[in-house]
């Protein structure tokens, strides 16, 4: 009889396994993914919370990410940073570390990779979220996608200097007080004036006709990386012959700073676009023209207006055209609009009797000399600016003045035939409404 | 006695309360004194003040040797309890001192409230990922609430923006005794989560 050797079947657990990268580790285990979870949601509800504000042109939408990226999502990268820095000498794992045989700047560049890329997920993540919701509501333009990159560095920057300052600060107030002395300094920058303040990664520029320069971008991603780069070799590479490396990215940096230094420092990286300001016009008479960015906004405006527009269509001294945007009335008939901003949510006009009352008022604005206005006939003529405001829009309850004394005046007014009225309003629009004098009595 | 104010770091955290509310004092100071600002320009110091006093007190729960801690005979609930309480009270004092004056905007009430809502929160946190992290949920909270509560003060944003509120909001006061009642009674019962060498 003979028997067969029949080697044993393999198991799993014979395959040898390969053993999971330190940088996948660090990157799945710590308070890094929490860390990431914490910016996307800072940034959301704080975004949800002034939605109306922002979510219908690029520019807002883009400056206040800006904003809430610098003063949220950046001192709480450099709090988290600093927490992670102050890790092993929290855990007394300082000297393991020391024995693993990887380069000290390897190992501090995997240890750093937490505090940087988890806060500048969950940051793009959150833009991401913020641009695509903008996106059905805007008309024209782009969203600066250079900038919001830029926020996405800065952030990581100053994560990662949060962990060199963990590192070396050995207090255990060092993370929470870097994030209140990050916040309190990022918003002083913020709200420096001059160029310094387009260093600081919170400053703000609400102008929705304005693009950036180009360059602004990557030169503001060279500034932060720049010098957090400096930062880490510095730290990494302190004690050895290559710490002159430390200058290189320092010299990056700097070189960037001047860049940005040199930009006028009201204005800074921004300037004016034709191609946003561009009137785009409906065919009413008068003819109500919006700039481009706010061309979703035409019809509700041209509806908005047109209670208004019918009553002064072809009378003497009426708009021909009214114009919305930076450049202003551009020739005789011209009246100027006022801003949308207010009362616009989402590409639609949500107070549309607010809009009107206050395009009635710029229509009857005037002005005056010093002197002017005044006289025994004052009080009636102002009376009577408020009457006819109030015949041709009311004004929405809780705002506005008190028409009380303009009331006889507004019930002659409503009492007439739609002639008398026309007349009269053309009598009203030929007056200087200066002088109280010439205005004439309902 | 002594060991144990030494071991909880007391000394350092009275001395970080003093320190804070001494430069909340010349915060407010400050603020108030830029062209264009006025009293209300205090809500930062208001807001961020109570918070570093709060990670303070936070901080200060860690008890480094938490498992020969347990095996003492006397029950801990009273220290714990004098523990977050006594510089919370000292904590209290020193902001209502720091900030005078506008008690209805943003003054000693709204500092006296933040900074009980915030140890509260700070204490909780502590039983939940433990005293060394207990700083990072009223940051957060703070951090989340700051850009997006309403201008507007009341209305339901007194809820769950308590924290930018002025002081006569009634019920940013209620949220912040609950909290505050809440945090520092789990704080007192379970004590601060054991981590070892923290995340």
């Amino acid at each position: 009889m003979t028997t067969t050797l029949v080697p044993p079947p393999r198991t799993d657990g014979a395959t040898p396994t390969r053993a999971a990268s330190p940088l996948r580790t660090e990157l799945r285990r710590g308070l890094g993914p929490w860390t990431g979870a914490a910016v996307a949601v800072t940034v959301l509800v704080t975004m949800y919370g002034k939605a109306p504000d922002w979510q219908g042109r690029w520019a807002d939408a883009t400056n206040m990410l800006h904003v809430v990226a610098g003063l949220l999502a950046g001192p709480l990268a450099l709090a988290a940073g600093g927490w992670q820095g102050g890790r092993d000498r929290r855990r007394g794992t300082t000297d393991l570390w020391e024995s693993v045989p990887r380069s000290p700047l390897r190992r501090l560049f995997v240890a750093v990779a937490p505090s940087a890329l988890w806060p500048a997920a969950g940051l793009l993540l959150a833009d991401a979220v913020c641009l695509l919701m903008t996106w059905p509501y805007v008309s024209a333009g782009r969203p600066y996608l250079e900038l919001v990159a830029a926020d996405v560095v800065a952030v990581a920057a100053l994560g990662a200097l949060g962990h060199v300052v963990g590192r070396v600060v050995r207090r255990r107030l060092t993370a929470p007080l870097l994030g209140i002395v990050g916040y309190l300094g990022l918003a002083v920058s913020a709200y420096r004036e001059g160029p310094v303040r387009w260093l600081g990664p919170a400053g703000e520029h609400q102008f929705f006709w304005d693009r950036p320069v180009w360059w602004f971008g990557p030169v503001s991603m060279a500034w932060t990386a720049g010098i957090a780069l400096a930062v880490l070799l510095a730290y990494g590479l302190r004690g050895t012959r290559l710490l002159p490396v430390a200058l290189v990215p320092l010299a990056v940096a700097v070189a960037a700073a001047g860049l940005i230094l040199r930009l006028p420092g009201d204005e800074g990286p921004w300037r004016h676009d034709p191609a946003l300001a561009r009137w785009v016009c409906d065919d009413g008479a008068p003819q109500v023209c919006l700039t481009a960015v706010d061309e979703s906004l035409l019809p509700d405006v041209s509806a908005a207006l047109s209670p208004l527009n019918a009553r002064v269509k072809g009378l003497p001294g009426a708009p021909v055209r009214w114009v919305s945007g930076p450049g202003g009335p551009a020739r005789a008939g011209d009246v100027a609009l006022p801003s949308t901003e207010r009362e616009a949510v989402r590409g639609r006009l949500v107070r549309a009797d607010l809009y009107l009352n206050s395009a009635v008022n710029w229509l009857f604005s005037d002005t005056c000399q010093p002197g002017d206005g005044t006289g025994p006939n004052a009080e009636r003529a102002s009376a009577i600016h408020l009457a006819v405001s109030e015949w041709l829009a009311p004004t929405p309850d809780d705002y506005g003045p008190d028409p009380t004394a303009a009331r006889p005046y507004i019930d002659r007014l409503t009492a007439k035939s739609p002639a008398e009225q026309r007349d009269y309003l053309a009598r009203y629009l030929a007056a200087d409404s200066c002088h109280p004098d010439e205005v004439p009595v309902p | 006695m002594r060991l144990y104010l030494r071991s909880r770091a007391l000394p350092g955290t009275l001395a970080a309360l003093a320190g804070a509310a001494a430069v909340a004092a010349w915060a407010a100071r400050w603020l108030v004194s830029l062209p264009g600002f006025d009293h209300t320009a205090r809500l930062p110091v208001v807001v961020f003040g109570p918070l570093f006093a709060a990670a303070a007190v936070g901080a200060s729960l860690h008890a480094p040797s938490d498992e020969l801690d347990r095996t003492a005979v006397r029950a801990w609930w009273p220290r714990r309890l004098a523990h977050a309480l006594a510089p919370t009270v000292l904590a209290v004092a020193l902001f209502a001192l720091a900030l005078p004056g506008h008690a209805e905007a943003y003054g000693a009430p709204a500092a006296v409230r933040n900074t009980l809502g915030l140890v509260g929160l700070t204490a909780g946190a502590a039983v939940v990922v433990g005293a060394r992290l207990s700083w990072l949920p009223p940051t957060f909270l703070v951090g989340a609430v700051y850009l997006a509560a309403p201008s507007e003060p009341g209305g339901a944003a007194q809820w769950w923006a308590w924290v930018m509120q002025p002081g006569s909001q009634g019920g940013a006061w209620t949220v912040a005794v609950a909290v505050f009642v809440a945090g520092t009674c789990a704080y007192g019962w379970r004590g601060a989560r054991y981590v070892t060498g923290g995340s």
